[in-house]
């Protein structure tokens, strides 16, 4: 589904990311793991055509990104608050990127519906711009948004951080619903229990390289746990 | 940098002038006026400077109420917080500049006419007067944000006093000019003092009943504002649809709402240069571009700027590029149109305006448009949406000021040769050709701003993230 080929990024002498070749086939939820700096970000910038790697290649369905606008009708992605239409309401929100994809507001209704747990009565319905809501409300919009137009390839990074816990727990409910054998997720994050949780193979970076590309076993959090104190 | 190193330089010219205004302003005013006294007729010409003061204050100055917030954790009493940012106000360029000038006439002209204790009391008025306008241009700065209607009247207000003061219709510093007169003669000098202590206090007990970090000197939650829903837009496709959320952002965002009103105040500007602009000069051509282009010229300079905050969902969302730039192009271009419409009414002044906006519509449309597309994926840097005042340096390099001048100079390279060999019409049908031309080969041009996108979004996602 994505390819990642010789794909080196620097920033003057700092290595971001030098990946020689990484695979992410279709059905797969793939968990990103490393410290600050590890080159998770960058990852995911260079697979959303945010970067330009200093050289080599990322393709999607086998097409090139760079320059395309194909995968953007399947890619759903959010990686910051520059994901998100800060002066609309989250409803602007939603029903704008579901016009993108050519949603009805029928469809984006019943669709919204399935998140109720999720928003907690404090997105939907609410008379605010998205710059005004809490950041966590402000991610679970994102994140939400990001899941419109039931996209192949879901890419969320962080997508844990600065939600309550009662919340984290219901978003990983989220995208262990979301597995299917036609689509791929790509998630990174910092708490490691909740990422083996939902992924089914772990790539934990370090300094932009590739360090282990693990398939979840139950022995999978001990193993990244043991890496990181010693680290 | 480049952009202070500018504005240091403007500053000291203005200072170096002001001084010269100041020393030779007795001089100059004898030579003029020499059956009047001098200190009355430089009163009312400085009550008229206060005027304008007002409105370059508010145009201009940066007050420091916003930084209110950051030291509100800090282990200061509010009252000595609030005392000490109205204090900095005072030391603002605006309250040092009139300085310049009211000094050195003291001494050359005051001394000499009223004698040395009621030149001091003329100094210390006048230093009362500078401080009253500040204050209260703080308080219209507060206003302006919170409640912007009132402030545009009050500022509306004082814009007219100049007008009708300019076109001799009432002359409000031949009212005022003896008033300053009295004060200094009597006990009335008390008055501004008087006048400035309770604007401070008002002022001071306004910022201290709202020092919390949600009495709206934080980030403020606005309610929801429509705008005009301009529903017709869905129906041209993505385009549309990105007009439409580009026009809230405009009309939802403090920025955004003053460039947009910024832009209507070009439709009158060339009249404050007289009424003969129009017949026959070439400065009919540079009025008319900024009159229709007011918009343009304004929002166009920061075209992607004003998507800096969410550049990313752009790339990334299902909205292809094609369609962002022709939105882009489309809403620059387009407001063109809209402000032709609006200078309609010229006709009944000289029916040679509406054939020259008319051209310049066609020009800036078809060429500038595309000019500022170009110019802005050079040069863009991050700014927020939120910070209202209008000469925000955010999102500004040095490159702006220096843009306008190929801007000006294109229609002229092409008028200009037609107007010396006397064939005025024939330069403005050239104009218009340009013009159309460009817009014939919309689809073509547009290619190409789209292979150039491609090339540069990485460089403006670069810049964004900063």
């Amino acid at each position: 589904m994505i390819r990642l080929e010789n794909i080196t990024k620097s920033y003057g002498s700092k290595v971001a990311l030098a990946v020689e070749s990484l695979a992410i086939n279709t059905g797969e939820v793939v968990g990103l793991v490393g410290n600050n700096g590890a080159g998770k970000t960058t990852m995911f910038s260079v697979i959303l055509d945010l970067i330009n790697p200093n050289q080599g290649v990322a393709y999607s369905k086998d097409i090139v990104i760079a320059g395309s606008d194909h995968w953007k009708s399947y890619t759903g992605s959010y990686v910051s608050e520059n994901f998100l239409l800060e002066f609309l309401t989250p409803d602007e929100y939603f029903k704008f990127i579901s016009e993108l994809h050519h949603f009805s507001s029928s469809d984006l209704s019943t669709f919204l519906d399935q998140f109720e747990d999720l928003f907690n009565n404090e997105i939907r319905g609410v008379q605010k711009y998205i710059r005004d809501l809490s950041k966590g409300n402000q991610k679970k919009t994102g994140i939400v948004a990001a899941l419109i137009g039931e996209p192949d390839v879901i890419i969320l990074d962080e997508p844990f951080a600065n939600l309550d816990p009662t919340t984290q727990i219901r978003l990983k409910t989220t995208i262990k619903n979301l597995r299917s054998p036609d689509k791929t997720i790509l998630i990174s994050s910092h708490d490691l229990t909740h990422v083996t949780e939902v992924s089914d193979r772990i790539i934990l970076l370090e300094n932009g390289l590739v360090i282990k590309d693990l398939v979840k076993t139950e022995e999978t959090l001990r193993e990244l746990e043991s890496y990181f104190q010693v680290i | 940098m480049a952009v202070n190193v500018i504005m240091g330089f403007f500053a000291a010219y203005m200072l170096l002038s002001a001084l010269a205004v100041g020393f030779m302003g007795g001089f100059i005013l004898k030579e003029y006026f020499p059956d009047e006294n001098v200190i009355s007729k430089f009163n009312g010409f400085f009550v008229y400077y206060l005027l304008v003061d007002i409105l370059s204050r508010f145009l201009l100055q940066k007050f420091p109420s916003f930084s209110l917030v950051k030291f509100l954790t800090l282990n200061i009493k509010k009252s000595t917080i609030c005392r000490f940012l109205l204090t900095k106000s005072a030391f603002s360029f605006f309250n040092i500049l009139p300085l310049f000038v009211v000094v050195p006439f003291f001494f050359t002209s005051v001394i000499g006419g009223l004698g040395i204790v009621k030149a001091l009391i003329w100094l210390a008025i006048m230093i009362t007067l500078v401080l009253i306008n500040n204050f209260l241009s703080f308080w219209l700065d507060r206003t302006f944000n919170k409640r912007p209607i009132i402030a545009f009247l009050i500022l509306a207000a004082v814009a007219g006093l100049i007008y009708v003061e300019y076109k001799g219709i009432f002359s409000m510093s031949s009212y005022s000019a003896p008033l300053v007169g009295y004060m200094y003669e009597s006990v009335f000098f008390i008055v501004p003092a008087i006048v400035l202590g309770g604007i401070y206090y008002l002022l001071y007990n306004n910022l201290l009943a709202n020092a919390y970090l949600d009495a709206g000197d934080g980030p403020d939650e606005e309610t929801i504002s429509d705008g005009a829903e301009l529903a017709f837009l869905d129906s041209y496709g993505e385009v549309g649809q990105w007009l439409r959320i580009e026009s809230k952002l405009i009309w939802r965002n403090k920025k955004s709402r003053n460039y947009l009103f910024m832009s209507f105040i070009f439709l009158v500007y060339p009249f404050a240069f007289g009424m003969d602009w129009y017949d026959g000069s070439f400065m009919i051509i540079v009025f008319a571009l900024i009159m229709v282009g007011g918009f343009m010229l304004n929002y166009g300079q920061l075209l992607f700027s004003w998507n800096s905050s969410h550049f990313d969902f752009i790339i990334t969302q299902n909205l292809s590029i094609k369609s962002f730039l022709k939105a882009k192009y489309v809403l620059i271009a387009g407001s063109n149109l809209l402000f032709f419409i609006l200078t309609l009414p010229y006709v009944f002044l000289s029916p040679r305006i509406v054939l020259v906006t008319f051209v310049m519509m066609l020009f800036n449309a078809g060429i500038l448009s595309y000019f500022y597309l170009w110019f802005t994926m050079n040069n863009s840097k991050k700014m927020s949406l939120a910070k209202g005042n209008l000469f925000n340096q955010e999102g500004i390099s040095a490159a702006h000021y220096f843009i306008m001048l190929p801007i000006l100079a294109m229609p002229f390279i092409v008028y200009l040769p037609f107007q010396l060999l006397g064939y005025e019409n024939l330069g403005l049908l050239a104009l218009a050709l340009f013009g159309l031309l460009g817009i014939v080969f919309n689809d073509q041009v547009l290619a190409k701003a789209i292979e150039f996108f491609k090339y540069k979004k990485y460089f403006l996602h670069n810049n964004f993230a900063k």
